[in-house]
């Protein structure tokens, strides 16, 4: 479609060709095929890149909500094209992007960064390429299916001590940082992080997933710890997101202490999760679904685990305890 | 009120220095374009000077409101309107002059006031006028030198808002834009090469006021005299032999001598702008006296007229009796070269448009004026030409009026041998016609146009010496020949004096009329018909493509000449294809309304092609989207800059923290809703959100920076 710059050129071509037809003036003519020419060639270079065009898009298979992310993009063409915009993401994350030059036969690469505003899991949009060619006569859309999904982690805040001391209590072992691994069991691994020893990289876990990566060590008995979600159907969107927030703070921080952390919640059922991705992943689609917290409280399997109940965004203790997070 | 506000606004400051050169360069390219032209010299420095200020001064205040330059501004701008009027009414049949200074001071005005960059396209615009302004005053390829550089600013200056535009709509790296100008400068040259040949030209000149020189004061030093500026006696019959001057063509005065001898040079002495392709005719000669022709009758009407056009009444024996509707030939000469003070002109000219109210008309529909042309004069005529047809000539029949035949058939004594020739030639010929035909194929199949043939070595009749003695010669000798042939074989006829049809110019659509151009061509008398051109030298455009149209069709003529004869080929050999043929032939004739239609078909599959990709319609959130960047943007000129981690929430309760603002609140609920509610908000979300937007921003206008409350 024609640009408001193309429109005007178009009915200047029309005017000016009436003019020279009247007048019988060649050189009305040629300022006429002047500007014709200029809407014929801003045609061609904004509709002939966006007809040819391929894109493939790589998408993270986690995010958190509120740090920014990058979607890369792979534009391939059989015209060349210049100035085409890229837009993308999901519903209420979207970003653009500019592809400067589009060469016919080679991948261009475009970055999509976006900032997820919320937590969730999310199927992504297809792609809307826009070209308006570099005379920005003419504007050309295409919307290319470019499939994928991605899971918006909530975002995390740093814990209290106070409640890190309730969460994972020191006479049971819990301490900070990685541990040597004199008497100690291998764990996992995690990211590299500030502080790590060298020594405990994982170098094939690294050279697989491209970052850094450490081996995590754990005592053989350690405590265990439950966190309780309140998914109560009666709190608001904001209440969830808050206590979905909290958890979230909640299960990194006991993790990185080396405790052996439940996160668990009450669903269509009791639902439990182990683990960094397993609890982070749950905590990003969690929803108000679940009756009443003290209907639901008895029937989960939280025995022999230091409990601690995240709800409205504060941490309740099984004293009674409020802790705000 | 937001709905005039945004109608007023012309946008943020545009801050791209690049744009705003290459702007400023299309703008001065286009005022140089139209003061080359020598009516608007005086402004050609101050006009473009003060341009190129006021753009500077544009870009040093862009952030401004600038009320009292816009004061400033108004009062100028009708300064400049009220002086428009005044010109205007002073003569009111040039206004193009005066409309074209209006427009240079206009957009010399606006150059002061383009902050934005929708001001500055509009100067983009106003240059494109201001182009085809030029081009329409251009008479020569000058236009073209500035033309090409106006092409490259303008290509360049749209490249740079394609450029800043998407930068709008995502930040890109750093473009290099250079080779992206070259190679589409290139690009759109040839399509425009390509565009120029391929469109059709129609019949235009349907003008309400056609071109002249302003009317001046003239003293009348001819009194209804022609006077040839080249010869020293005006070309009249001077005291002994005429001396050739190559300037300037002996045959426009009273006398022509045949044994005159040289080469007129090639100097352009006239551009001519015409609906279609004839000679122009400037006087006639009735009286063949052995070694030239002269005007038998000198008498000559005055006619004078206080406004243009003047309406030309011809005498009795020059007026059509032809039935069939003549051709309307439009014609603007622009004199390039003091020429005689005769009108020349496609024949018969009704209409005059001169720089004089007074002018002579001759019996043989000759104009005679009070001066010569001299360089730089204008003026118009409306003919009404007659191209009949070899059937209608045939058909010609009656008697010629006795007055006539005295006049036109009347021969001093010539040689038999002269006589005998006519005779021989016009034997057994059935018609008038078929005998001017047959003295016309005679003379282009045995004779040769030769400029330089020597002085006339024997004295005697100078018709009979060029026809059995040297048998090549001038156009003169052509004419005369013919013309005297004619005579003794009963066909009235008369030599006429004037200019050949020129060179056009297909760029600039112009004949170009040079002194070499000169020529001697016949009319002859068909009763009932009048007075028919013929062209009797071989060489010159035959008299059959007289009142083609001046304008060649280009492609589109070609192919329907093309299919024309392709049918007629298929219709010898199949009686089916002999059906069709009409139907098509009358396509062919169209095949330019049928391209335009193809055209237009294939711009509409474009345009539904492009429709049927677009994608679906954005979810009322983008909208909403939209408003809300809005008035993150408002709210940062006040202190609060959201971060990009910050979600909506979060933003509201930072800004609130500061003081309530229920429009923030109520708009961060509508996007939150529209993001991640469960239904998609409708049109009364999108209209409350812009109620809020405009109360936050009145709201702001009258709150101290970062407070609320």
């Amino acid at each position: 479609m024609p640009t408001r710059e193309g429109t005007t050129t178009a009915l200047l071509a029309g005017a000016v060709f009436l003019l020279a037809t009247n007048l019988a003036s060649g050189l009305l003519f040629v300022l006429d095929a002047l500007l014709v020419a200029l809407l014929l060639v801003g045609f061609g270079t904004a509709y002939l890149p966006v007809r040819g065009l391929r894109a493939r898009q790589r998408v993270p298979a986690q995010g958190v909500e509120g740090a920014g992310l990058s979607i890369e993009i792979t534009l391939e063409s059989r015209h060349a094209g210049r100035l085409l915009v890229v837009e993308g993401g999901w519903q209420g994350a979207r970003a653009r992007a500019l592809a400067p030059h589009v060469i016919p036969g080679v991948a261009s690469q475009v970055s999509l960064a976006l900032v997820p505003p919320r937590r969730g899991r999310f199927a992504l949009d297809g792609l809307d390429v826009t070209s308006k060619g570099p005379l920005g006569l003419f504007t050309a859309r295409r919307r290319i299916a470019a499939g994928g999904r991605i899971t918006i982690w909530p975002r995390t805040h740093p814990v209290p001590p106070g409640v890190l001391a309730h969460l994972v209590p020191v006479a049971e072992g819990g301490s900070s940082g990685v541990r040597t691994r004199a008497a100690e069991d291998l764990y996992g691994v995690r990211e590299f992080r500030s502080g790590d020893s060298p020594s405990h990289i994982h170098w094939r876990s690294s050279a697989r997933r491209g970052a850094l990566v450490v081996r995590e060590f754990e005592r053989p008995h350690s405590p265990g710890v439950a966190i309780v979600v309140d998914l109560d159907s009666r709190q608001g969107a904001a209440q969830m997101d808050a206590t979905a927030r909290t958890a979230a703070s909640l299960l990194l921080a006991a993790l990185d202490r080396g405790a052996d952390v439940v996160l668990t919640g009450w669903e269509e059922g009791p639902v439990e999760h182990r683990g960094r991705e397993a609890g982070m992943d749950w905590l990003a689609a969690v929803a108000p679904c679940a009756p009443p917290l003290a209907e639901v409280l008895p029937r989960l399997r939280v025995a022999g685990r230091h409990m601690m109940v995240v709800a409205a965004g504060l941490c309740h203790l099984p004293d009674g305890t409020v802790l705000a997070c | 009120m937001l709905g005039w506000r945004r109608l007023v606004e012309t946008g943020a400051p545009e801050h791209s220095v690049p744009l705003r050169l290459w702007i400023l360069g299309a703008v001065v390219t286009s005022v140089l374009a139209v003061t080359a032209h020598d009516d608007f010299l005086e402004h050609r420095l101050a006009v473009p000077v003060l341009v190129a200020a006021g753009f500077a001064f544009s870009y040093w205040r862009r952030g401004k409101r600038n009320w009292w330059v816009k004061l400033i501004l108004a009062a100028l701008c009708l300064r400049v309107g009220w002086q428009f009027l005044r010109d205007v009414y002073a003569d009111p049949f040039h206004t193009s002059v005066p409309l074209t200074v209006l427009l240079l001071w206009l957009q010399t005005l606006h150059s002061f006031d383009v902050p934005a960059r929708r001001d500055l396209l509009f100067s983009l615009l106003s240059s494109v006028v201001l182009m085809a302004v030029a081009a329409a005053f251009g008479r020569d390829l000058t236009y073209l030198l500035y033309l090409a550089p106006y092409a490259l600013t303008a290509v360049a200056a749209l490249v740079h808002n394609a450029q800043a535009a998407a930068q709008e709509a995502a930040a890109p790296p750093r473009l290099g834009l250079a080779p992206a100008v070259n190679h589409l400068l290139m690009v759109v040259l040839l399509v425009a090469a390509v565009v120029f040949v391929l469109t059709p030209r129609y019949e235009g000149m349907r003008l309400v006021a056609l071109p002249f020189s302003p009317q001046r004061l003239l003293l009348d030093l001819f009194a209804g005299r022609v006077f040839n500026p080249a010869y020293p006696d005006g070309g009249g019959e001077g005291e002994g032999e005429q001396v050739w001057n190559p300037r300037g063509y002996f045959g426009f005065g009273t006398t022509v001598d045949l044994r005159m001898r040289g080469r007129l040079d090639d100097a352009v002495v006239m551009r001519v702008r015409s609906t279609h392709r004839f000679n122009w005719r400037a006087l006639v000669f009735d009286a063949y006296t052995g070694s030239g022709w002269k005007m038998s009758d000198a008498h000559v009407q005055e006619v004078n007229a206080t406004f243009p056009p003047i309406h030309l009444v011809h005498w009795k024996d020059e007026i059509l009796r032809y039935a069939e509707r003549p051709i309307r030939v439009v014609q603007s000469f622009y004199i390039e070269a003091e020429q005689p003070n005769v009108v020349f002109a496609a024949p018969v000219a009704a209409s005059l448009y001169l720089s004089t109210g007074r002018i002579y008309l001759d019996r043989y529909g000759a104009v005679r004026l009070s001066s010569t042309h001299k360089p730089g004069t204008v003026y118009s005529v409306v003919s009404r030409a007659l191209v009949p047809d070899a059937a209608r000539l045939r058909a010609a029949s009656g008697e010629v009026p006795s007055e006539l035949r005295e006049r036109y058939l009347a021969l001093p004594p010539i040689p038999e041998r002269v006589r005998d020739l006519a005779l021989r030639l016009t034997a057994g010929q059935p018609t008038s016609y078929d005998r001017v035909m047959a003295v016309n194929r005679h003379l282009w199949q045995h004779y040769a146009y030769d400029l330089r043939i020597p002085p006339q070595r024997t004295p005697g009749d100078a018709v009979d010496y060029f026809l059995f003695e040297e048998r090549r010669g001038y156009c003169e000798q052509f004419a005369s020949a013919m013309v005297v042939l004619l005579r003794a074989a009963e066909v009235p006829a008369r030599l006429v004096t004037g200019y050949a049809p020129g060179t056009l110019n297909p760029l600039t659509g112009l004949y170009e009329v040079q002194n070499s151009d000169a020529h001697a061509w016949v009319e002859a008398y068909f009763p009932g018909i009048g007075w028919v051109e013929f062209e009797p030298t071989p060489g010159f455009p035959d008299t059959a493509n007289l009142g083609a149209p001046a304008l060649r069709r280009w492609v589109w003529q070609d192919l329907a000449g093309l299919v024309r004869a392709r049918l007629q080929v298929l219709a010898a050999h199949s009686p089916v294809a002999a059906r069709v043929l009409d139907a098509a032939s009358a396509l062919a004739q169209g095949a330019a309304w049928i391209g335009l239609a193809l055209a237009g078909l294939a711009a509409a599959a474009g345009a539904w092609r492009l429709a049927g990709s677009r994608p679906p319609a954005r979810a009322p959130g983008g909208d909403l989207g939209a408003i809300y960047l809005r008035m993150c943007a408002m709210l940062a000129r006040r202190g609060w800059r959201r971060a990009p981690s910050e979600t909506v929430d979060e933003f509201r309760q930072r800004v609130e923290a500061s003081g309530p603002a229920p429009e923030v609140a109520a708009l961060s609920a509508l996007v939150e809703a529209a993001a991640y509610g469960r239904e998609d908000p409708g049109p009364d979300a999108l209209e409350e959100a812009r109620r809020h937007l405009e109360a936050l921003g009145t709201r702001l206008r009258r709150r101290r920076a970062g407070r609320f409350g």
